[in-house]
């Protein structure tokens, strides 16, 4: 079985100076992360704020250098790709930002800023980029595209914005696309019709998607598989509706049991959220990394830390007692 | 187009303010006053002539601007020039006799000019021209006034084809007027005579002194007779009585225009200030905008070598510079700009695209594969641009002042007038001591006000551009 990413192992340290004669010390943001993903497949990379999500999504473009680790894209090593070599992966994988009011250059016209990529990677000629500017524009649905291609960022909406900044990510035709809370900071109105839009740009293209989320909620809609990741390691890994309807680590279940319900019978439920915080990432805690915040936790919890395994047909989960949870 | 509009715009904003508009009002005045300067006096012209006393020599020394006598209501006497080789010149007249018997030639001059003024002139020359072989010609020069009354000036050889009679210096000549007063008023005591006051005053007493002399207005003349054995020689005479008012901006100790000087240093303080304040503030900005975009070690350095620029003595090394090769404008121009060029201007810089290049569209551009100088060429700097602007337009002021300051100290440019030499000639000179206010207020009111236009404009600018600091 070929995949188009094969994350092995992956650590994305971030080194912190205090100063010229103390030694260095370590924000584990990514720690020995392993995913993989087939062509056209989409991924939805679930977690709390800190819990290494955008790290790993920004290692996987190169936007970030691994210390560890391997990223394997098409059976090419680019881990450590460098000058000519990294611009080519720059051409194949490409990244969606949550902000767009931040990703997209406020001095350049919307045409400007599709037409970088291209000139960038020496696309076409004038005509033949300008065609595949109004395509994409078209692609996004912002028409009339002459009109929009003219505009501004800060004439359009949020919504707009977006497009612009997913119609740039497709203009090189990649096969591999982050998207990083690509509606998170959109109008709760507009952010279904993102989510379709990228949903169906994907089948379209036969796009692989790495979708970073904190929200349980519109993963099912959107992704085959769902990793569950905590404090730069991943929990659970399975497919969508298996997750949802069974969830075995006890992460996941708290994730699930967040998410509200529109039902009124509901409405006198008291949520229970897992206490306390993710933890510093500069010392996590030793053996699992859940274990201060988990009900269940025990004696080995605190020791030896859980590999992730398979459980059930592709269902990995990284829990001691996940066949106990198993049986339940 | 846009980015046009976008110009236009900030114009119209600046010109809605009231100290922005006097700014502009000025700025299009120094313009002006550029492009007036070369069209005027030619460069070669300036270059050629400013420091040349020769040229010169037909302005009065020391005079005031012409204007000067609308406020003190009094008509300042102007320089008058009669000049026999000069044929449209209707005032003088020129006749020869040949005195066939005795083998002479006579020339008779007569050179007329009205006088009426209310002061008296500031110096009297004459120069006779001649031409001849032989023996030295003989010349007698006699000054008639209005009363009828009639001086002989000179009465003497010429010994060259150019002599020069400083009738209010030659002890003789003096000598001849005091006589002349003391018949005229008869007296035998007489401790001393200002001959460019007796020979226009009134016949009366006190006539000798410029305190109690009263003008005497009307058809003056000088008759010249020259005698000489040459039957082909010739002779011409050219008559200055030097005023007290001159041009626009009067002259200063070597007779110079300084409506010149005036005019010259616009063109010359505009492009020195605008320059170097363009030149240093943008390589400053290309380099911060490098290092910091770069980080780590590049940054690192630059950021020491900045910091011991900082404490490096500018004005003195600059100063030292300036002793040791006689610089020109331009040479003190490349000189400032290097000793800038990692100054501390780049630490507000730095700090601006700290901020900035933790914007998200930086890191995207990255993720499409934009290289280093690309992000720095296309995405850091128009960002970075407007907020420069203001700041190269303030500085303007300071080199202006700068370059005037070292031309004060007598470390400018050699050759072409700029208002700074010319102060530090004032200053020489003894200008404040004497009074020659024109010599001194006039340079320094176009720098006063060419620091003005820029700061209001650039402060204005930074209001527009930097709507926080926007007063609401």
């Amino acid at each position: 079985m070929s995949y188009l990413v094969d994350v092995e192992k992956l650590r994305t340290w971030f080194e912190v100076k205090r100063g010229i004669f103390s030694k260095p010390y370590y924000i584990r943001a990514v720690d020995e992360v392993s995913l993989n993903l087939k062509r056209g497949e989409a991924i939805a990379v679930v977690g709390e704020s800190g819990s290494g999500k955008t790290s790993l999504g920004k290692t996987l473009v190169r936007l970030y250098k691994p210390i560890g680790g391997k990223i394997i894209f098409n059976g090419k090593d680019v881990t450590n790709l460098e000058g000519k070599d990294l611009l080519w992966y720059r051409r194949q994988a490409q990244i969606i930002y949550q902000d767009p009011f931040s990703s997209l250059p406020p001095f350049f016209s919307i045409f400007r800023i599709l037409e970088e990529p291209l000139l960038i990677h020496k696309i076409g000629n004038e005509r033949e980029r300008r065609e595949m500017i109004f395509e994409a524009l078209k692609n996004v649905k912002l028409t009339p595209v002459e009109l929009m291609a003219s505009k501004y960022p800060h004439m359009l909406s949020g919504g707009q914005r977006q497009r612009v900044a997913i119609a740039r990510a497709l203009i090189l035709k990649p096969s591999f696309i982050v998207a990083d809370e690509p509606v998170s900071m959109l109008d709760a109105s507009v952010r279904i019709e993102i989510l379709f839009l990228l949903r169906e740009l994907q089948k379209n293209y036969g796009i692989s998607f790495i979708y970073i989320t904190h929200d349980l909620a519109t993963t099912r809609y959107f992704s085959e598989r769902i990793a569950i990741m905590y404090a730069g390691k991943v929990m659970e890994e399975a497919l969508s509706d298996e997750i949802i309807e069974r969830p075995i680590h006890p992460y996941t279940q708290a994730l699930l049991r967040a998410i509200p319900e529109p039902d009124p019978e509901n409405r006198k439920v008291i949520k229970e959220i897992p206490p306390g915080e993710p933890p510093d990432l500069v010392s996590p805690p030793s053996g699992c990394r859940f274990h201060p915040r988990c009900p269940y936790a025990m004696e080995i919890c605190k020791k030896e830390e859980p590999q992730l395994r398979e459980i059930s047909q592709n269902h990995f989960v990284a829990c001691h007692f996940a066949e106990n949870f198993l049986k339940k | 187009m846009s980015s046009l509009n976008k110009i236009r715009g900030i114009i119209d904003e600046l010109w809605k303010g009231k100290s922005p508009r006097i700014g502009i009002i000025l700025l299009i005045f120094y313009i002006f006053l550029s492009v007036l300067a070369p069209i005027v006096y030619p460069y070669s012209y300036v270059i050629k002539y400013w420091n040349d006393p020769t040229h010169w020599q037909d302005n009065p020394r020391l005079a005031q601007p012409v204007w000067v006598n609308y406020f003190i209501g009094k008509k300042l006497p102007e320089t008058i020039i009669v000049d026999s080789r000069n044929a449209k010149d209707k005032r003088a007249y020129k006749q020869e006799n040949i005195l066939g018997g005795f083998g002479f030639k006579e020339i008779n001059i007569v050179e007329n000019f009205i006088y009426d003024y209310d002061d008296f002139p500031s110096e009297i020359t004459l120069i006779i021209f001649s031409n001849f072989s032989g023996k030295f010609p003989f010349v007698n020069v006699y000054f008639e006034r209005p009363d009828g009354k009639e001086v002989q000036l000179i009465s003497s050889t010429i010994t060259s084809s150019r002599t020069t009679y400083y009738i209010s210096q030659d002890p003789k000549i003096i000598n001849t007027i005091s006589n002349f007063v003391k018949t005229s008023i008869h007296t035998s005591e007489l401790n001393y005579t200002e001959p460019q006051v007796a020979l226009f005053a009134e016949a009366k007493e006190g006539m000798e002194s410029y305190r109690t002399a009263k003008v005497l207005k009307g058809l003056y003349g000088l008759r010249i007779n020259v005698l000489m054995q040459d039957l082909n020689g010739t002779a011409d005479a050219k008559l200055l009585v030097y005023g007290k008012v001159y041009g626009l901006a009067g002259t200063d100790n070597f007779r110079r225009d300084l409506t010149m000087g005036l005019l010259w240093g616009a063109p010359v303080a505009i492009s020195f200030g605008l320059t170097a304040s363009l030149l240093i503030t943008i390589t400053q900005t290309f380099i911060a905008i490098f290092a910091t975009w770069k980080g780590g070690l590049v940054d690192s350095i630059i950021q020491r070598i900045v910091e011991i620029y900082m404490i490096v003595p500018f004005l003195n090394i600059l100063i030292i510079i300036s002793m040791f090769y006689k610089l020109t404008i331009w040479s003190l121009l490349v000189a400032v700009v290097l000793l800038s060029i990692f100054g501390g201007g780049m630490k507000g810089t730095r700090s601006l695209i700290m901020q900035v290049k933790e914007e998200g569209y930086i890191e995207a551009a990255t993720s499409y594969g934009a290289s280093d100088l690309r992000i720095v060429l296309f995405y850091l700097w128009p960002r970075i641009l407007p907020t420069i602007i203001p700041g190269l337009i303030g500085a303007v002021p300071g080199y202006i002042f700068l370059e005037a300051g070292l031309a004060f100290l007598g470390l400018g440019e050699p050759t072409l007038p700029t208002w700074g030499k010319m102060l530090n000639d004032a200053y020489n000179l003894g200008a404040v001591y004497q009074g020659y206010w024109w010599w001194i207020l006039l340079p320094i009111a176009l720098i006063f006000g060419i620091a003005i236009a820029f700061a209001t404009i650039g402060y204005s600018l930074e209001k527009i551009l930097n709507p926080r600091l926007r007063e609401e």
